[in-house]
């Protein structure tokens, strides 16, 4: 053999060698080329979906595992400017089951500019979110075929573990940005089936949210997908029918509005504000923000109803209730019911080592809660994990000693949950509810069902010390279940 | 005639003087399984106070039950949350104000 050819093989062997792919890089490159190819998608400037669908309602169905009450979404439209990484859905949701705010739809806006998410009301107003909550809207930029990849071929993109789950290859992409996701190709057709990122949720901790593809079209050269449905954990939060979708077309304005764009970054909760108004000797309505607690005060311990929303929140309540009474311990904590932001504060209950009394269709709901891992936002339990102390209500408890009574009874029945506890003070006539009548609210849809089980136990009662809103006079109650004359 | 009128009152008064009573079932379990309690003789169509003593002693906040229209109830016992050991039960009648006997039952 000649040299000339010796060498035409050697070359031919080193390129052959260099064109080889890592099996991570294949199952990219599969992807790449099933949805149209490297470079059309590299030439993608802009994206726009059309259609609607769903939203889910997390945390706030009426039991815990149940996935029955949804949004109906209509209008939807997701513009991405996918190079300069801003995207804003606006859409119109309404709900399909009793909802606090009434029947209407809801327009919504919210986007994502850089790191400033951002939320435009009915009015146009715009705030800047929480960053947490950007993270999650930058994340949800490359929960898309097209937008996934394409991050991942930028060269600074690293790619790990290759591997094979159900039937489809699997790889971890780290983002130029930074962020982490897994994206899953169907074996057969190489066209992405999922991608899935993690994120930190108040109750859940840390929780999976995939978005799964389906029914996929051909598009100006691409294939995309026209069903687009979101998981968070185990619960399904948004499924998208796409009627159009645009490719390099006029997405508008995506900057962050200025408002928005102006306003300082979010670290995390606000600073807890806890006023304390005491409503009858040992009783204290701990209010001051959204979310209110009650304080009771026994001959020889307290107890709190409602530690919400979260750790600052509820760590602040619980020190509000320790420096009224000092020398009483803090023992247990009433919960009104299951809804994340008014359990998020269970987990911090526990790290304090206070029992949980709750309906009991919340105990599977609250043993699992204590055990799941909070490592992406490490909480008050995470860092001082204690075991959970729980003690169910099926109809009716009573907390009760020679100083003090308190009848706590599940509200049957309710639209709103099926894990409710009301509590009543039959001494001081005074009844303790969250949710079902906030008292001034425009619409109080769960009152009558509030005032069925008022007459179904019989209780006399002169004020209501809700768990949002201001205490008001039983009247208010009874006004708002009155028929509404016609006239 | 007379005779048998009282001893029919002593017996009416002997029965309306019996103590409620109260069973579970299992008496052992594992943690997890459920344990029911089930009423008998109480006053019919009003409530019941059930309490339960920890193995430590210490107090479970009580439970109020209603009774049916024999004077019954049943009400199951999540064993999930308990540690081991014995746990005692009773129950008060709030009309009569009758008070149950006591009886155990073990978690393991």
């Amino acid at each position: 053999m000649k040299g000339t050819t010796w060498l035409a093989l050697l070359a031919a062997a080193i390129l052959s060698a260099c064109a080889q792919s890592t099996p991570e890089q294949q199952t990219l490159n599969d992807a790449a080329a099933a949805l149209g190819g490297r470079d059309r998608i590299l030439a993608v400037k802009t994206l726009i979906i059309e259609g609607g669908g769903s939203n889910g309602n997390l945390g706030q169905d009426v039991r815990p595992e149940a996935t029955s009450q949804t949004f109906t979404v209509s209008d939807y439209k997701r513009a991405i400017d996918v190079a300069a990484g801003r995207a804003r859905v606006e859409q119109t949701r309404t709900p399909n089951f009793t909802y606090f705010q009434g029947q209407q739809p809801q327009k919504q806006v919210f986007g994502i500019d850089g790191d400033v998410g951002y939320n435009v009301a009915a009015d146009g107003t715009a705030t800047r979110v929480a960053n947490a909550v950007a993270n999650d809207r930058r994340a949800e930029i490359d929960h898309h075929p097209l937008t996934i990849v394409r991050a991942a071929l930028d060269p600074a993109a690293k790619l790990s573990n290759p591997r094979t789950h159900d039937g489809q290859s699997v790889v971890d992409i780290t983002t130029a940005n930074g962020l982490k996701f897994t994206l899953a190709i169907d074996s057969t057709t190489k066209l992405p089936t999922l991608v899935v990122s993690m994120t930190d949720n108040t109750n859940l901790g840390d929780v999976a949210i995939e978005t799964s593809f389906a029914d996929y079209q051909d598009v100006n050269g691409l294939r995309l997908p026209t069903r687009l449905t979101t998981r968070t954990d185990k619960y399904q939060t948004a499924e998208i029918r796409v009627a159009k979708q645009t490719v390099d077309g006029q997405v508008g304005d995506l900057a962050a509005p200025a408002a928005a764009a102006s306003a300082a970054p979010i670290a995390g909760p606000p600073p807890a504000n806890v006023t304390v108004q005491e409503v009858a000797k040992g009783i204290w309505h701990l209010a001051g923000q959204s979310h209110h607690s009650v304080l009771v005060e026994f001959s020889d311990h307290l107890t709190l109803i409602e530690t919400p929303q979260n750790d600052t929140r509820a760590l602040a309540v619980i020190a509000k209730a320790k420096e009224l009474r000092p020398n009483k311990p803090l023992t247990q904590v009433v919960n009104s019911h299951h809804h994340f932001d008014h359990s998020g504060g269970i987990r911090a209950a526990v790290s304090e080592g206070l029992t949980i009394i709750a309906q009991s269709a919340c105990a599977p709901f609250y043993k699992e809660a204590v055990t799941r891992a909070h490592t992406i936002a490490p909480d008050a339990l995470a860092k001082n994990p204690k075991p959970l102390k729980l003690e169910t209500v099926d109809d009716e408890m009573v907390l009760k000693d020679n100083t003090m009574t308190v009848n706590l009874f599940h509200i049957s029945g309710s639209p709103h949950a099926d894990t409710l506890l009301m509590a009543y003070f039959p001494k001081e006539r005074i009844l303790v509810e969250a949710d079902v009548f906030n008292p001034g609210a425009a619409v109080t849809p769960f009152a009558p069902n509030l005032m069925e089980n008022i007459k179904k136990h019989n209780l006399q009662i002169d004020r209501i010390v809700p768990l949002h809103a201001t205490i008001a006079p039983y009247s208010d109650l009874v006004k708002a279940v009155a028929p509404k004359s016609t006239n | 005639m007379r005779a048998l009128l009282v001893s029919l009152l002593l017996v009416a008064v002997v029965h309306a003087q019996k103590r409620p009573e109260i069973r579970v079932s299992p008496a052992r379990v594992k943690a997890g399984d459920p344990v029911i309690l089930t009423g008998t003789g109480f006053t019919p169509n009003r409530s019941v106070m059930s309490h339960l003593r920890r193995p430590d002693a210490s107090e479970y906040n009580p439970l109020r039950l209603r009774t049916d229209e024999r004077g019954e109830f049943s009400h199951k016992i999540d064993t999930v949350m308990m540690d081991a050991g014995t746990f005692e039960l009773w129950a008060e009648d709030e009309a009569s104000k009758a008070v149950s006997n006591r009886t155990l039952f073990r978690v393991e």
